[in-house]
């Protein structure tokens, strides 16, 4: 089967596009289709109530999906082996990106957090295309290692490319993407074979710094507020611990089968707040109870699943560690995603793939979807 | 494979931590949505259900011909919703402060009630005009967060007549949320708070109704998802009658602006009607009165007080129903009940005679000496002859034979068989009217006496003779009380019973309502069981007596006949007696008369008790008698006469 895209075709050696993943690309389908369901659910009444068309969400939704679907085509169908080449120049670009959204008159304040560019109506975050710029960038470097292990510098140099955006990501301020950034670098480096005791020095690192940044005022009260209630929301119900109450009781009182398609009263009116973004999997537990939380996570582990088989199937280091960090970015995301939302992790503010709603975050979701099918077709060329 | 074996173990690890994850979180989703979803379930009804209570329609108050005296209407008030105010709420309260007339302070404190719920409407203003609501309506967007709502309100179709009796409604007072009597209402409920619309709470008050509304995070009402209808409150229907009582209410206060105008302050005043074979009471005027409408805006408990007591003239007392609350020595109209205790005590028997002089010099200690209101011997003559004339001399002597029952010599006292006689005819004890407050009166003892003085004197006085009858009963005790004077004191209600008991033998609990019945059919819920018993050791022969005498007060040579002169006694037989009472420190008598009579109405036999007293009234005959011939003559159809000022007699 000979796929035209963009005028161009692939080459037809090999053929590779014979060899997609189709249970990768099924289980990302279901979940997207999945997450229109619940982007409709979680905002129709509300935008009804406004006067608005109620699908206002969902049509924006979908055509982030069609444009995603096409970043896909394009991830996948250029040799991701050329892609190392350019790593490094996409990086540098996402590097000056996340500088210039620091600046007042390129980069748009949404909620107290500089982390937009307002391109055409639509919001562009740099910070998600740094995701797979760090990928492409730790991968290209680390993928030059021919040693088994990874020397003390080794892991230093890989760990400079990630604190460098991590920082930027961080003061903007965004803590989930820089601890998403984090997860990325530690997946890739227990891959890439840093030694237990250099990872665990880093652990430490991390946490020192955490520490000063606090005592400097890096790291703001309301941050530590979010990050610690989690243990003890009643404390302090109106104010950070809202959010996880609400969620916690749309998704205890889904029950086994859930509520109902649009039936959820947390979901329809409006208790659980930003609930087409990061607490979409609310939406999930509520109106399709343990049953439907079930399904999801089952998709979410094929796709993690098959991610992780990508990087053993990868032909080269490179594609290892590109799907490697991708399955770490996918794994770590749903983690502290549907954690947050069922009171086991800190809320923060991270999207959950796929079904969420956002833009970038999407496009950037396929894309990297798309790497791995690149990776996965061409492990025979 | 194509990586290389280390790499692969390593993803192994990877892998491993991955399926930890997915464990971690399928474990506790289990927790949440099949163990505890039940908790959570409820936490999220109750996060999106309000019931809103629909306030029940008040029964309505009617007299026993069905007129109503209180109804319910509709008034407007303006509520507030403090969380749809906007942010810089100062405009709105601006606006609102112009429109209402009521400063800006005082609006802010009404908003900030922190009585309400946040999410509850607060009321601002009750019974505006339709203007305010207009006003409101047109300027919606400088009044944003206020509302204007019709609410249940009372109406007095009659004016404010009875409103000591029908008593008022108003907010639930501070002190009464806590009152477990009031367990299920709101901070913000009407409740009776004094009179009938207190005593019958329960059942004028009906049942709220509910609805269940769906809100959502801010707040909004999304839909209706169930209700549950109000019940009405029943009806309460009086003994009362309107008529009767406007004119017992008019006639008492004309009979006190002609007392005033005579040179008396007749500062207060009371008027009682009731039938003595039921106990219902037909009529209760008592003045000064208020206007019930006042409490509608949720009068505080202060001013409330300052009401009651009145704060510059607590003679003003608006609030004190005095017919059944105010204790008052009855003076002369108190001798027919000290004849009947010395006929049943065997102090004296129908035929004894006793001297009328003009002085009475007390036995064995004759330099201690009581007068008669009149100046002139009368010569020997029996209780029943006595009334009429109201002869003091003979009660004196009366009241002086008790005092020998009692005093044996020093430390042996005898039964108290005054007292006893006294308290059977209801004096001394609550008469148990259906109404929250009333007042004893006091039938005094030797024991009250020593118990209440000595604790005001508060020393060893007992052995000190200079104060010995401060603390102990001496025989002036005994005498003044033969004259209803001294320490008794009756509620004018006590007395119109006593009044009632000798016409009919019977001595009855006064009751204002007949029986609650259900709005619009009029279906009986509820009687009110009349309460009559026969007089205990009182014989008919010695009642009849005394009836016959109380004939005579108004005749011939009575206190009264000149109040009574041209009276049809054909059509209505009378009986009455004057009474002038003393107050210490009160130059001016309270003026008391009361009357048993006997009539037809509408072709029916019917009989009716008729008791006024006028504080600062000078004597029975020449005020409170008037009165009462004018109430007596509205009762029976009579023409009623007009009066400038009666015979200063007794």
């Amino acid at each position: 089967m000979d796929v035209v895209f963009g005028g161009q075709t692939t080459p037809a050696s090999g053929r590779p596009f014979r060899h997609l993943d189709p249970i990768l690309l099924g289980s990302m389908l279901l979940l997207s289709i999945i997450g229109f369901f619940m982007i409709y659910s979680a905002t129709e009444r509300t935008l009804r109530g406004l006067g608005e068309d109620p699908g206002f969400y969902l049509k924006k939704q979908l055509t982030w999906f069609l444009l995603g679907a096409v970043l896909l085509l394009l991830s996948s169908s250029v040799d991701y082996r050329f892609m190392k080449v350019y790593a490094s120049l996409f990086y540098g670009a996402s590097l000056i990106l996340l500088l210039l959204v620091r600046l007042p008159f390129l980069g748009t304040d949404v909620k107290g957090s500089q982390r937009w560019f307002e391109v055409f109506g639509f919001q562009f975050a740099p910070s998600e295309m740094m995701k797979i710029a760090l990928i492409g960038m730790l991968a290209a470097f680390l993928s030059e290692i021919r040693a088994p292990e990874l020397s003390l510098e080794q892991v230093i140099r890989a760990t400079a490319f990630a604190v460098f955006p991590m920082a930027l990501v961080f003061l903007q301020p965004d803590i989930g993407t820089s601890m998403v950034l984090a997860a990325i670098l530690v997946g890739i480096l227990i891959v890439a074979g840093a030694k237990p005791r250099h990872l665990a020095a880093l652990a430490l690192a991390a946490v020192l710094l955490g520490f000063f940044a606090f005592q400097l005022g890096v790291i703001k009260e309301y941050q530590v507020a979010r990050l610690t209630s989690f243990l003890d929301p009643t404390n302090d119900p109106n104010l950070t611990g809202y959010n996880k109450i609400q969620a916690e009781i749309a998704i205890g009182s889904g029950g086994l089968t859930g509520l109902g398609y649009l039936k959820g009263t947390q979901t329809t009116l409006d208790f659980v707040p930003e609930q087409q973004t990061d607490f979409v999997f609310t939406v999930v537990g509520e109106e399709f109870g343990f049953v439907g939380a079930a399904i999801v996570l089952l998709l979410y582990a094929l796709l993690v699943w098959r991610a992780i088989r990508i990087a053993m199937l990868a032909k080269d280091p490179f594609g290892t560690y590109v799907a490697t960090g991708v399955a770490a970015m996918f794994a770590f995301q749903i983690f502290v995603n549907i954690g947050m939302t069922i009171g086991i992790m800190p809320i923060t503010g991270i999207p959950l793939p796929f079904i969420s709603y956002g833009g970038t975050s999407t496009l950037i979701n396929f894309a990297a979807i798309g790497l791995l099918l690149n990776i996965h077709m061409r492990r025979f060329t | 494979m194509t990586t290389d074996g280390k790499a692969g173990s390593r993803l192994k690890v990877l892998a491993g931590l991955v399926v930890l994850m997915f464990a971690a979180l399928t474990v506790r989703l289990w927790f949440l949505q099949v163990l505890a979803s039940e908790k959570y379930l409820t936490e999220a009804s109750e996060n999106a259900i309000r019931f809103v209570d629909q306030p029940a329609p008040r029964g309505s108050i009617l007299d026993r011909n069905g007129e109503p005296l209180v109804e319910n209407r509709t008034a407007l008030q303006v509520e507030v919703n403090r969380q749809e105010l906007p942010q810089d709420r100062a405009p709105v309260i601006r606006s609102l402060s112009r429109v209402l007339g009521v400063s800006q302070e005082a609006l802010t404190r009404r908003i900030d009630d922190k009585r309400y719920y946040p999410f509850a409407p607060v009321p601002i203003a009750f019974d505006v005009d339709q203007k305010v609501r207009w006003a409101i309506a047109e300027h919606s967007e400088a009044f944003r967060g206020v509302d204007v709502q019709e609410v249940p309100a009372r109406e007095y179709p009659q004016g404010d007549i009875a409103e000591h009796v029908v008593g008022y409604i108003g907010r639930l007072l501070d002190s009464q949320i806590e009152d477990p009597k009031f367990d299920g209402y709101d901070p913000n409920d009407t409740v009776g708070q004094g009179g009938l619309e207190s005593f019958y709470e329960e059942d004028l008050r009906g049942d709220k109704g509910k609805l269940k509304l769906q809100v959502n995070a801010a707040g909004e009402v999304i839909k209706e998802i169930g209700s549950e209808p109000s019940v009405p409150g029943n009806d309460l229907v009086l003994a009362l009658d309107a008529e009767i009582q406007a004119a017992a209410e008019e006639h008492l206060e004309q009979g006190m602006e002609r007392a005033r105008d005579a040179g008396f302050k007749a500062t207060s005043g009371t008027a009682v009607v009731l039938d003595p074979n039921t106990g219902g009471i037909v009529a209760i005027a008592s003045v000064p009165g208020f206007d019930p409408t006042i409490y509608d805006d949720g009068l505080n408990e202060r001013e409330q007080k300052l009401l009651e007591i009145g704060e510059k003239r607590p003679r003003d007392a608006r609030l004190l129903n005095r017919a059944t609350s105010g204790e008052y020595p009855p003076g002369s109209t108190f001798k027919p009940f000290v004849g009947l205790a010395a006929l049943r005590e065997g102090i004296a028997a129908q035929g004894s005679q006793f001297d009328c002089d003009a002085v009475y010099s007390v036995p064995k200690d004759p330099t201690t000496t009581f007068r008669n209101w009149a100046p002139v011997n009368m010569g020997p003559m029996t209780i029943a002859q006595a009334l009429p004339p109201s002869c003091d001399t003979v009660f004196y002597e009366l009241g002086y034979q008790f005092w020998s029952k009692y005093y044996k010599e020093e430390g042996v006292r005898g039964p108290e068989v005054m007292q006893r006689a006294l308290a059977d005819l209801g004096f001394g004890t609550f008469t148990g009217i259906d109404l929250p407050t009333g007042s004893p009166g006091l039938i005094p003892t030797e024991q009250w006496k020593n118990e209440t003085f000595s604790r005001e004197f508060g020393g060893p006085y007992q052995d000190n003779q200079r104060h010995y009858c401060d603390i102990h009963f001496c025989p002036g005790d005994y005498i003044l009380m033969g004259i209803g004077q001294g320490n008794v004191r009756v509620t004018p209600l006590q007395l119109a019973l006593a009044y009632g008991a000798i016409q009919t033998g019977r001595l009855c609990e006064p009751r204002l309502a007949l029986r609650t019945q259900e709005p619009g059919e009029g279906k009986t819920v509820r009687e009110v069981a009349s309460r009559c018993h026969e007089l205990k050791g009182f014989s008919e022969t010695d009642l009849k007596y005394v009836r016959s005498a109380l004939n005579g007060v108004v005749q011939g040579n009575g206190t009264a006949a000149g109040a009574f002169a041209g009276f049809p006694f054909g059509q209505v037989s009378v009986g009455g007696k004057t009474g002038t009472a003393e107050i210490a420190g009160q130059a001016q008598d309270n003026s008391w008369f009361a009357a048993v009579t006997r009539g037809t109405v509408k072709g029916e036999t019917e009989d009716y008790v008729v008791v006024v007293m006028v504080e600062r009234g000078g004597h029975g005959a020449e005020t409170a008698a008037p009165i009462t011939r004018q109430i007596i003559e509205t009762i029976y159809g009579l023409d009623v006469s007009k009066f400038h000022l009666g015979a200063a007699a007794d």
